[in-house]
C-alpha cells in the first residue's frame, strides 16, 4: 500500500515537474510580435524639411509612412518586456515629437511602457517639416504643430493596432551587402574637405571616410511562417531626391513596393539608417558609368544624354533594387534559422555628452553671417533656417560664458534580441563611429540606428579638420570628443548584455 | 555637267565623312588563351617572410592571355597583349626575357605592348632569385620555374596571336564586397596592417574600400562569349598562409564562370588598386561567417559567389551593347618616379636588424627559413640608402601602360597601389570606366605605394622597406596617368 501510494505520488510529482518544464519551455521567452503600417502623408500644401531654404511641396509623389513593430517577451522574474520600434519617413525625430508620440500612446494604452518606444527617421528630405520654429511658416501651409499632432495620433493608433494584433511568432537575422552608401565628403590637397565636393579636379585626394555597405536585417514571421515584418538597416540616408518640392519617401517607397509585391501588401518594412552622417546614396565619382548601367537596366536606349544628376526616379528604383536583392537573398539564407523563444532586453539610457565648444572666431563668423542674412528684410523670412542656424552658435557661445563645459543630453536605446543588438543614437553619426561600435560589440550583429532623435551631425576629428558643412560648428552640437564617449558608452552597454 | 559635278561632290563628301567618322574607330580583333603555369613539386612559394615549401598543388595555376588588336583593313593600328598570371608579382627582370621569347616566336608583334599582371596569390612559386634561402636540391629551382613560366606565357601569347579574329566587346560596372581595408588606425595615430579592430583604441579603417567590379566581355563573330576581364580591388590572398600551390579565389571564380558561361571563356583577372585591401574580413566577421556557413560555402567559394553574381548582373545589362568598331590606343612610357628617401634612422635600424639576422643564421643555418626573407627585405633598404648618398634625387623608371578601348580606359602600375590613388585616377579620368591594373611588373616583393596618412601611421605596407615609391611618387603617377587619359580622349 505504501509503495503504491509512493508510486502514485511519484507519478504525480513527475507529471507536475514535466508540466512545469513544458510550460517553462513553451512560455519562458515566447516572442509575441505585432506590426502595423500607418500613413503619415500630410495634406497639401506643406513645407518640406531638410534644407536651408523654405520649400513648399505642391504634390504628393509617394505616400509617406510610419512602420511599427511591437515585441513582447517574458523578462526577468516573469515580468513581460515590451519593445516598440517605429520608423518614420521624416527628416529627424525632434524631442518634442517623440514626447508627443509617447503621450499619445499612453493615452491609447494606459500603463504601457512608453519609454521603450524607439522612433527613428529615415531622413527623407521630402517629408513634411517636423521641427517647430525651424522654417518660416506661411499662413497658407499646414502648421508644423498640427502635423506633429497628426503624426503622434497616427502612430499611437498604429502602436495600439500592433499591440492588439500581437501573436506568437519567430524572428531571424542576417547580414548581406549592397552598394548604397557613398561617402559624400571629398578631400583636397590643401587638407580641406567639402561635402558633395568635386572629385574630378586636380586637387582631389581622397574620399574622406569609410563606407559601410553591410545590410543588417531582421525578419519576423507569424506562427504560420508568413513574413509579417522586416527591419532593414542601411548605412545611407534616404535623400536621393532631396531637393524636390514634393512629398516623397525617397528610396524606401520603391523598396517597400518591391518587398510587398513579393511578400504581400501588408508587409511592415522598418527602415533603419545606420551611422551615415557622411554618406549619401548618390555616387561621388564614376557618375557616367553608374548612370549608363542604370539607364540600360531600365531599357533606356538613348545614352547620349547621361548626366551626373542622380536625383531621379530611376535612381530611386535602382537603390531599391540593390537593397531588395540583398534583403531577399538574406531572407532565403536565414529562413531556416529562426527563433521563437528569444528574450528581449530593452534598455533606455540617458547620457550627457560634452558639447562642441564654440570658439571666438566661430562666434564672430556666425554673427556676421546672421547679420548679413537679416539685413535684407525681403530674404530674411525665407532664410529663417539659415539665420537660426547661425543664431544657435551665437547662443551657445553666450551660454558658454555661464557654463564653460556645456553638456548635451541624449537618449540611447540598447536592445538585445537573441544574438543581435540594436544601438541607437540621435545624431547624423559619421560612419567611423558606427564601425567602431560594430567592431567592438560582442553581439553577432550590431544594428546601429541613427536619428533616433533630433539629429545634428557628429563628425570625426579628420572631418572637423577638413571643415565644411556637416563638420563645422553650425552643423554640430557634439564633436569628436563626444562621439568617442558615445561609442565607448554604447559598447559598454552592449557588451554588458553579453556577460 | 552640273549634275555630274554634284554627284562627284556628293561622292567625295560621302567618302570624307566615312573616313572622318572612322578615324578613331577600327575593327576589333581578339585572341585569347589560357596556359597552365602550375610548377613541378615540391616548390617554394612566395609572399610571406618565412620559407614555405609546397608539396601539393591544391589547384592549378594559370596565365590568361587577352590579345586585343585594332585594324583598318588589313593594317594593324594598335595592339594590347594583357596576361593575367596566378603569381605574387611579376619581377621586372622577367619582362625582357619574356619579350625576347615572344619576339623569337612571333614576327610582327610589338613586344613592348605586352603587359603582365599578377593576381597576387601568395601560394605560387618564387619568381625572383635570391628572395628566399630556397634549398638547392629537392625542390624546383627558381631559375627553372622562371624559364618554364616565360615559355608557357610566350606559348599562350603565340596561340592568342595566331587565333585572333574579329570580335566584339561590351563593358559593364557592378559591385561586390570582396576587398576590405586592412589598415587599422588607432587613437595614438599609429596604424597596423591586418591588426585588431575590437579594441578601445580602434578609431577607423585607415582608407576606403573599392567595391567596383569592372568587366569587359568579348564575343567572337559567331556570337560566342570567348573571354571576360574581371577587375576586382582585392588581392587574391585568402589562403595566403598555406604551404601549397593555390590560385586562391580566382580558381573558384574561373570554375564558376566556366560552369555558367562555358569552358571556352578565358577569364582574365585584373587587380585594381588594392595595396591596402584584403579579402580577409576586418570586422563584422562573426556575422559574415555565419551567413557563409548557412550557405554551406567555404571562404574562397563565398568570394567567388559575390564576384560571379556581380559579373552576371553586369552581363545581363550590357550583353546587347556590343562594339566591333572602336578606337584602341595603347600608350607605353617609362615614367620617372622619385624614390622614397631612406632616412638615417631607417638605415640605422635596418642595419642593426640585418646584423642580428646574419648573426642568428650564422649560429643556426636553419634560422634562414624564418629570417632570410626579412633580412633581404631590409638589405634592399640599406642598398637604397647607400645609393641615395650618391644620387641627390634618385628616380625609379616605371613602365606605364595606358590603353583606351572604346569608352573604357585601362591604366597599369607596378605597385601594390593604395586604393586612394586608384580612386583619384578613376574620379579624374575622362573615360566612362577606368580599369586600374596594379602589380603589372614590380621591382621587388611587396612594392607598396602608400598614402601620406598610411606613412604617418606606419606598419608593414607603409614603412620604408615596403615602399620604394612614396606618396609623392604616387601623386605623380596619378597626374601623369590622368594626363595621358586626357590626351587619349581628345583623339
Amino acid at each position: 500500500m505504501k509503495s503504491k501510494r509512493f508510486f502514485v505520488a511519484g507519478r504525480r510529482f513527475f507529471s507536475l515537474a514535466l508540466l512545469v518544464i513544458c510550460n517553462a519551455a513553451a512560455t519562458a521567452d515566447e516572442l509575441k510580435i505585432g506590426a502595423a503600417t500607418v500613413d503619415i502623408t500630410p495634406v497639401l500644401p506643406v513645407s518640406v524639411d531638410g534644407q536651408m531654404a523654405l520649400r513648399v511641396a505642391s504634390k504628393i509623389e509617394t505616400p509617406v509612412e510610419a512602420n511599427i513593430i511591437v515585441l513582447e517577451s517574458d523578462g526577468a522574474a516573469g515580468q513581460k518586456t515590451t519593445s516598440v520600434w517605429i520608423s518614420c519617413d521624416v527628416v529627424t525625430i525632434p524631442t518634442e515629437l517623440r514626447d508627443m508620440i509617447r503621450a499619445a500612446v499612453a493615452e491609447r494604452l494606459p500603463g504601457f511602457n512608453t519609454r521603450s518606444i524607439l522612433v527613428n527617421a529615415t531622413h527623407t528630405h521630402t517629408g513634411a517639416v517636423v521641427r517647430a520654429n525651424w522654417y518660416y511658416e506661411p499662413d497658407s501651409i499646414l502648421k508644423v504643430v498640427d502635423y506633429q499632432k497628426f503624426i503622434a495620433g497616427r502612430l499611437a493608433g498604429g502602436v495600439a493596432e500592433a499591440w492588439k494584433k500581437r501573436q506568437a511568432g519567430s524572428v531571424s537575422w542576417g547580414m548581406g551587402y549592397a552598394k548604397v552608401a557613398y561617402n559624400r565628403r571629398a578631400k583636397y590637397a590643401d587638407g580641406s574637405a567639402r561635402m558633395y565636393g568635386r572629385t574630378d579636379v586636380d586637387e582631389f585626394r581622397k574620399i574622406e571616410g569609410y563606407e559601410d555597405q553591410s545590410i543588417n536585417t531582421l525578419f519576423f514571421r507569424n506562427n504560420k511562417g508568413t513574413l509579417i515584418a522586416t527591419c532593414i538597416n542601411v548605412a545611407s540616408p534616404a535623400q536621393i531626391v532631396e531637393s524636390r518640392l514634393a512629398i516623397n519617401a525617397d528610396y524606401w517607397h520603391p523598396l517597400r513596393q518591391m518587398l510587398r509585391k513579393q511578400n504581400g501588401e501588408k508587409l511592415v518594412v522598418l527602415g533603419w539608417i545606420g551611422a551615415a552622417g557622411d554618406q549619401t546614396p548618390r555616387p561621388m565619382y564614376e557618375h557616367l558609368a553608374e548612370a549608363r548601367m542604370v539607364a540600360l537596366r531600365n531599357g533606356q536606349k538613348d545614352l547620349s544624354r547621361l548626366g551626373k544628376d542622380f536625383r531621379t526616379d530611376i535612381y530611386l528604383k535602382e537603390m531599391a533594387r540593390r537593397i531588395a536583392a540583398c534583403v531577399n537573398d538574406i531572407c532565403q539564407v536565414v529562413k531556416e534559422d529562426s527563433h521563437s523563444d528569444v528574450r528581449i532586453v530593452h534598455q533606455v539610457e540617458d547620457w550627457e555628452l560634452p558639447m562642441r565648444v564654440v570658439t571666438d572666431e566661430e562666434y564672430a563668423e556666425s554673427k556676421k553671417a546672421r547679420d548679413e542674412d537679416m539685413a535684407e528684410t525681403s530674404k530674411a523670412l525665407e532664410m529663417k533656417r539659415r539665420i537660426a542656424w547661425q543664431q544657435e552658435v551665437i547662443d551657445r557661445y553666450e551660454n558658454q560664458k555661464k557654463t564653460p563645459r556645456p553638456m548635451y543630453p541624449v537618449e540611447v536605446h540598447i536592445v538585445r534580441l537573441g544574438d543581435i543588438v540594436i544601438a541607437s543614437n540621435p545624431f547624423e553619426l559619421f560612419t567611423d563611429y558606427g564601425v567602431q561600435i560594430k567592431a567592438r560589440s560582442k553581439s553577432l550583429q550590431t544594428f546601429v540606428v541613427q536619428l533616433v532623435g533630433p539629429g545634428t551631425y557628429l563628425p570625426t576629428k579628420e572631418a572637423e579638420a577638413g571643415g565644411h558643412y556637416s563638420a563645422i560648428v553650425q552643423s554640430v552640437r557634439v564633436g569628436p570628443e563626444g562621439g568617442q564617449i558615445l561609442v565607448d558608452k554604447t559598447v559598454h552597454s552592449v557588451n554588458r548584455l553579453w556577460p | 555637267m552640273c549634275r555630274s559635278d554634284c554627284k562627284i561632290t556628293s561622292l567625295v563628301l560621302f567618302f570624307l565623312c566615312t573616313i572622318l567618322s572612322q578615324a578613331n574607330a577600327s575593327r576589333l580583333y581578339v585572341g585569347r588563351a589560357t596556359v597552365d603555369i602550375t610548377p613541378e613539386l615540391p616548390v617554394a612559394v612566395t609572399g610571406q617572410f618565412h620559407l614555405r615549401v609546397a608539396k601539393e598543388a591544391e589547384t592549378p595555376l594559370t596565365a590568361n592571355v587577352l590579345l586585343i588588336e585594332s585594324r583598318e583593313g588589313a593594317v594593324q593600328k594598335d595592339l594590347a597583349v594583357m596576361v593575367s598570371c596566378d603569381v605574387l608579382y611579376i619581377p621586372v627582370d622577367l619582362m625582357p626575357l619574356l619579350r625576347d621569347e615572344v619576339g623569337r616566336r612571333i614576327k610582327g608583334l610589338d613586344t613592348g605592348k605586352i603587359v603582365l599582371n599578377a593576381t597576387h596569390t601568395h601560394t605560387a612559386p618564387v619568381l625572383r632569385e635570391g628572395e628566399y634561402a630556397v634549398p638547392a636540391e629537392g625542390v624546383t629551382q627558381v631559375q627553372a620555374y622562371r624559364k618554364f613560366f616565360v615559355n608557357r606565357i610566350a606559348e599562350g601569347i603565340a596561340r592568342a596571336w595566331n587565333e585572333r579574329a574579329e570580335a566584339s566587346v561590351a563593358w559593364g560596372l557592378s559591385y561586390a564586397v570582396v576587398g576590405y581595408n586592412r589598415r587599422v588606425s588607432y587613437a595614438d595615430g599609429t596604424a597596423g596592417m591586418s591588426s585588431k579592430t575590437g579594441l578601445p583604441e580602434f578609431r577607423n579603417l585607415e582608407g576606403p574600400e573599392d567595391h567596383d567590379i569592372n568587366t569587359l566581355f568579348f564575343w567572337n563573330k559567331q556570337q560566342q562569349l570567348i573571354a571576360m576581364v574581371i577587375g576586382v580591388a582585392s588581392p587574391s590572398q585568402e589562403v595566403e598562409g598555406r604551404a601549397a600551390v593555390h590560385a586562391d579565389y580566382w580558381d573558384s571564380v574561373r570554375k564558376g564562370i566556366h560552369r555558367k558561361y562555358g569552358s571556352q571563356v578565358c577569364v582574365v583577372g585584373w587587380l585594381s588598386a588594392a595595396g591596402d585591401l584584403t579579402p580577409h574580413i576586418r570586422y563584422r566577421k562573426a556575422a559574415d561567417d555565419r551567413m557563409r556557413e548557412l550557405r554551406k560555402l567555404g571562404r574562397l567559394d563565398e568570394l567567388a559567389r559575390r564576384i560571379i553574381e556581380a559579373v552576371d548582373e553586369a552581363y545581363e545589362v550590357v550583353k546587347t551593347e556590343r562594339h566591333t568598331d572602336l578606337p584602341l590606343f595603347h600608350k607605353v612610357e617609362r615614367l620617372s618616379l622619385p624614390e622614397r628617401l631612406v632616412t638615417e634612422r631607417d638605415y640605422s635600424e635596418a642595419r642593426v636588424s640585418v646584423a642580428n639576422a646574419q648573426k642568428q643564421i650564422a649560429a643556426d643555418p636553419s634560422a634562414a627559413d624564418r629570417l632570410y626573407r626579412r633580412m633581404t627585405w631590409e638589405q634592399e633598404t640599406l642598398k637604397r640608402y647607400e645609393r641615395q648618398q650618391q644620387e641627390r634625387a634618385p628616380l625609379y623608371q616605371m613602365e606605364l601602360h595606358v590603353i583606351r578601348l572604346g569608352d573604357v580606359a585601362i591604366c597599369t602600375n607596378e605597385f601594390e597601389l593604395f586604393s586612394d590613388f586608384g580612386i583619384r585616377i578613376q574620379a579624374r579620368s575622362k573615360a566612362l570606366q577606368t580599369f586600374i591594373v596594379q602589380l603589372a611588373g614590380s621591382p621587388e616583393w611587396g612594392s607598396y605605394l602608400p598614402t601620406e596618412k598610411a606613412v604617418r601611421g606606419g606598419a608593414y605596407s607603409a614603412v620604408v622597406h615596403s615602399s620604394r615609391i612614396g606618396p609623392e611618387g604616387g601623386q605623380i603617377l596619378v597626374d601623369r596617368t590622368v594626363e595621358i587619359l586626357d590626351d587619349l580622349w581628345k583623339k
